[in-house]
């Protein structure tokens, strides 16, 4: 009999553990990066309009378009890049935007050369997204004195070579590569394009026969680490040398090491004469349920001094003209803001497009096979 | 007693509704072409088979048997001698230390994997405390060792369970009879313990052959085996969903699972003592 | 020095004993290396774990601050401990259920039983979310993934583990103690609940810990069935491993882990102090009849 007290006695404290946990606001639901957005200023938006904000996160495009073409949640808004947003598009997966919720919006808001993206970007881009943070691709090394000297000099005389030709790094230099298809395939092709100069080797080329030397170039390099987030805490850390990295993701580390004190052991060089340049932006997919919510979202985020407080916390460099200048001239970040690294605009880079389907497959296969049988 | 046969019923309809549907929707799915869960996209077609028996796919899953048959055997030349001291051990709870062996198992096996993962890195707690630097991670070997570490209590409980039920008289006849401690548990022990040996055996390496965790976490994403490209099937990793190649490695898995559950059955005609 | 051969026997018996003692110790060692790891880094001031900073409580109040993780490890809890309550009884009924039936119908039965168990996680997490995926389609909720159906999932999962418990147990009971009982005038009823399901209690116990067990570290099911929205601990480490140092995942998480390994090991302790006692009162008890 003590034994069906105690198990009644354990149900009905789960189901208070269980009924605790439940919230009575209204929930709007958010498909980001991981560590992508200012939880602080999400937290003003959940007071300002009583509602709850859950953050789910993917580690790349298409995870995300995995997850909105098979409606795996009720997501109101998500923050895929240029060319996943385009894919989106193409397949009927966005709902237009309604500016006249988004007050904050303003046409000539943005950084111009990010306007230019845009504006040569798939007719319609700017009725469907708005833009979020942009970049390019960084070569991310440790440079820590005494212990790895030279790294420097060679990531920037050699650029995308360092991945793919181990013969010019000394043996105790290890590399990483990102887990993405489309920016490892991408890294190759600034490689051939740079080294061979026999042909455009566009990032959105549709030749069968550069996706052929892109794997053979896979095939004959291996990689100490292949990953997304873990690649630059692994530089940090100094488990590894050289990797591929967004270029945001540089600052965010770097801001962390200001902001605990720790020493800065590592650094970034982005290749400027030819390089890949993105743009992330808020979309609201057909999985929504919370419109006009998410538009107040989307406002909420336009708003420059929200913006200010994302960017600087979230470390890459925001679309918006102000923004960027507010914090090119703030005393605590100028510094950072200054680094050659800090603002895409300067770089040759190359936009990516949806290249449909089969492509997207060919880029996953070479991965896959890069991979296999180590 | 019979009376209770009722009691069957409903867990049968529930594992069928559970066990058995979902079968049935991933074979349908493995003959269909279709766009992501869209079923009004489905089309007939063979093309799963096509992408699954591809070159890559037959050496991950080769490297995924490979690996986990290295791990199930160490966790057998561990384990087996583990079960066997424990069990011969002249303390009143040798349950209780068994419990102590497994008590890792409460930790969470992420956290685990995660935390063995940064002892084999160069840089880091083992360097900087104990002046330690090994540049382990990253090989299979590595993979391997953790795969022990992780599974090698599921291969000691089983065994030792079958060893405590060994009958101590049998012993006792067998060395009345003349035999030396080698003889009896060459001829006596072994034979009848290889049961729980069996039930080791298949709880470690099909949890090791199909893992995805391990394989990633240690080997610095260099390793893919037959678990990680059944979890980028199903769209739960950087590249794009294809549920039907998903669905089909999955029946293959489970063709495999039902043949070692009917090796099982012709072993131990039971089929219960799985623990 | 020509040794006797019992002093031989001995010598050889005590180098055996300390050799298989120092066994012992390496695999112990090897098993509890990176929990003590754990332990240390949760009280480790640098938050990094890189080197040791320095003693710290800091992260056993993190822990109950971080909303998230909180929320996670409730999850945790309340699933396993409902998935072990429901599947236990359920489990205890399906294997009495199984035990009656006839050899063949039987076989098949446990053989549909073991499919979970040996079927590799990612398989079942994906039949499972399939399934629940379909019904979802079928009763118009297309969202249906979230708390319940990663409750659903942990029973479902953890009801054959209670039958593999249970079954070898009913199968030592004498079969005609059910029937005993109800000849000296038991009701079915109180035959099933006071005479049948005590004498299986060890199984029972043994299917509750081991459908706890099994729950509670779940991961690769509950990722596919929770939806996303809903994480248990598992999720919310899988999540950490892509995030910065700056969320301080890890020391929180390493926190967490102590204080379930401790209270694992209290449990431990007092089980055998009251097995002991227990024992111990036999004994007395016993000796008071000579």
């Amino acid at each position: 009999m003590r034994m069906r007290k105690f198990f009644l006695f354990l149900t009905l404290l789960c189901a208070a553990l269980v009924l605790v946990g439940c919230d009575n606001r209204e929930k709007l639901y958010v498909l980001n990066w991981e560590e992508y957005i200012n939880r602080d200023v999400v937290r003003r938006f959940e007071e300002e309009y009583n509602v709850k904000v859950v953050l789910d996160t993917a580690t790349s495009n298409e995870s995300m378009y995995n997850k909105i073409k098979n409606r795996a949640g009720k997501y109101d808004i998500v923050i895929p890049s240029d060319y996943m947003i385009e894919r989106m598009y193409q397949e009927g997966l966005l709902i237009k935007l309604d500016y006249s919720k988004i007050p904050n919006y303003d046409a000539s808001m943005f950084d111009p050369h990010l306007q230019e993206l845009r504006d040569n970007y798939f007719q319609g881009n700017e009725d469907y997204a708005v833009p979020y943070f942009w970049g390019s691709l960084g070569i991310m090394y440790n440079n820590k004195p005494g212990v790895k000297e030279g790294v420097k000099e060679l990531v920037e005389k050699y650029e995308w070579r360092v991945f793919f030709e181990k013969d010019l790094l000394p043996a105790n230099v290890t590399v990483g590569m990102y887990d993405s298809s489309r920016d490892a395939v991408a890294c190759a092709l600034l490689y051939l394009a740079t080294t061979r100069r026999d042909d455009d080797y566009s990032l959105n080329t549709t030749n069968p026969e550069h996706y052929n030397m892109v794997e053979n170039l896979f095939k004959n390099v291996s990689y100490s680490q292949w990953g997304t987030d873990e690649l630059k805490m692994s530089v940090v850390s100094q488990n590894l040398d050289i990797a591929l990295v967004y270029s945001g993701d540089f600052f965010d580390q770097y801001y962390f090491a200001l902001e605990t004190g720790a020493d800065i052991t590592f650094d970034m060089h982005m290749p400027t004469e030819r390089n890949n340049i993105w743009f992330d932006a808020m979309v609201i997919p057909n999985t929504a349920t919370k419109v006009d919510l998410a538009h107040a979202f989307i406002n909420f985020f336009l708003d420059v001094d929200n913006a200010i407080e994302n960017t600087i916390h979230v470390g890459y460099c925001s679309g918006i003209t102000e923004v960027i200048a507010a914090v090119r001239e703030d005393e605590e970040f100028a510094e950072i803001a200054s680094h050659p690294a800090y603002y895409p605009g300067a770089v040759n880079g190359e936009i990516y497009r949806h290249l449909g389907q089969d492509i997207a497959l060919r880029m996953d296969e070479i991965l896959t096979k890069a991979k296999i049988g180590r | 007693m019979k009376k209770y046969s009722a009691f069957a019923t409903p867990y049968l309809i529930w594992m069928l509704v559970l066990t058995v549907v979902p079968i049935i929707l991933m074979l349908a799915l493995s003959f269909m072409e279709i766009e992501g869960l869209v079923f009004s996209t489905a089309r007939f077609s063979l093309s799963a088979f096509e992408k699954t028996f591809k070159r890559e796919y037959l050496i991950a899953f080769a490297q995924s048997i490979k690996l986990a048959g290295l791990a199930t055997l160490f966790c057998v030349i561990i384990g087996y001698p583990v079960a066997y001291i424990i069990s011969h051990l002249k303390i009143a709870n040798r349950f209780s230390f068994l419990l102590v062996l497994l008590l890792p198992m409460f930790t969470n096996l992420l956290l685990r994997v995660n935390t063995i993962n940064r002892l084999l890195l160069p840089e880091g707690f083992m360097k900087n405390v104990f002046g330690i630097s090994l540049n382990f991670s990253g090989t299979e070997a590595a993979v391997v060792l953790v795969m022990v570490i992780v599974y090698l209590p599921f291969m000691i409980f089983p065994i030792y369970t079958v060893l405590e039920k060994i009958d101590p008289s049998l012993i006792e006849a067998s060395k009345d009879l003349g035999a030396n401690n080698f003889q009896t548990f060459r001829q006596v022990t072994l034979p009848l313990s290889l049961r729980g040996v069996s039930s080791g055996v298949i709880m470690v390496f099909l949890p090791c052959a199909t893992s995805f965790t391990i394989p990633y976490i240690v080997s610095r994403g260099n390793i893919k085996l037959i678990g990680n490209i059944i979890e980028e099937k199903m769209g739960l990793t950087n590249q794009l969903s294809d549920y039907s190649v998903g669905s089909l490695i999955s029946i293959l898995i489970l063709v495999v699972v039902m043949g070692a559950l009917y090796i099982i059955s012709k072993i131990d005609a039971e089929g219960e003592t799985l623990l | 020095m020509m040794l006797t051969p019992k002093q031989k026997r001995k010598m050889i018996g005590k180098t055996n004993t300390t050799l298989k003692f120092l066994f012992l110790a390496i695999v112990l060692f090897l098993l509890y290396f990176p929990i003590l790891i754990i332990i240390i880094q949760s009280f480790n001031a640098n938050g990094q774990g890189t080197d040791f900073g320095g003693f710290t409580l800091r992260w056993y109040q993190e822990l109950f601050k971080d909303e998230a993780l909180v929320q996670a490890i409730t999850n945790t809890i309340s699933v396993a401990v409902l998935a072990t309550i429901f599947s236990t009884v359920l489990g205890t009924l399906a294997a009495i259920g199984i035990n009656s039936l006839n050899k063949k119908r039987r076989r098949k039965m446990i053989l549909l039983n073991n499919v979970p168990v040996l079927n590799a996680d990612v398989v079942t997490g994906v039949s499972l979310f399939f399934i629940f995926k379909f019904i979802g389609i079928v009763i118009g909720n297309e969202y249906i993934l979230g708390y319940w159906t990663m409750l659903i999932a942990h029973i479902f999962f953890c009801i054959p583990y209670v039958v593999l418990s249970v079954l070898p147990k009913l199968n030592e009971v004498d079969r005609n103690l059910y029937d005993a009982a109800l000849d000296l005038g038991c009701t079915p009823r109180s035959a099933l609940t006071k005479v049948l399901i005590p004498s299986i209690s060890t199984g029972v116990l043994t299917g509750m810990f081991l459908a706890f067990t099994m729950s509670f570290d779940d991961f690769v099911i509950s990722y596919m069935v929770a939806g996303e929205e809903v994480k248990n601990f598992s999720m919310w480490i899988y999540a950490s491993q892509k995030q910065s140092g700056r969320t301080l995942a890890w020391p929180k998480a390493y926190a967490y882990n102590t204080i379930v390994s401790v209270l694992a090991i209290l449990i431990l302790v007092v089980y055998n102090v009251i097995t002991a006692r227990k024992q111990k009162n036999l004994r007395k008890d016993s000796l008071k009849c000579v």
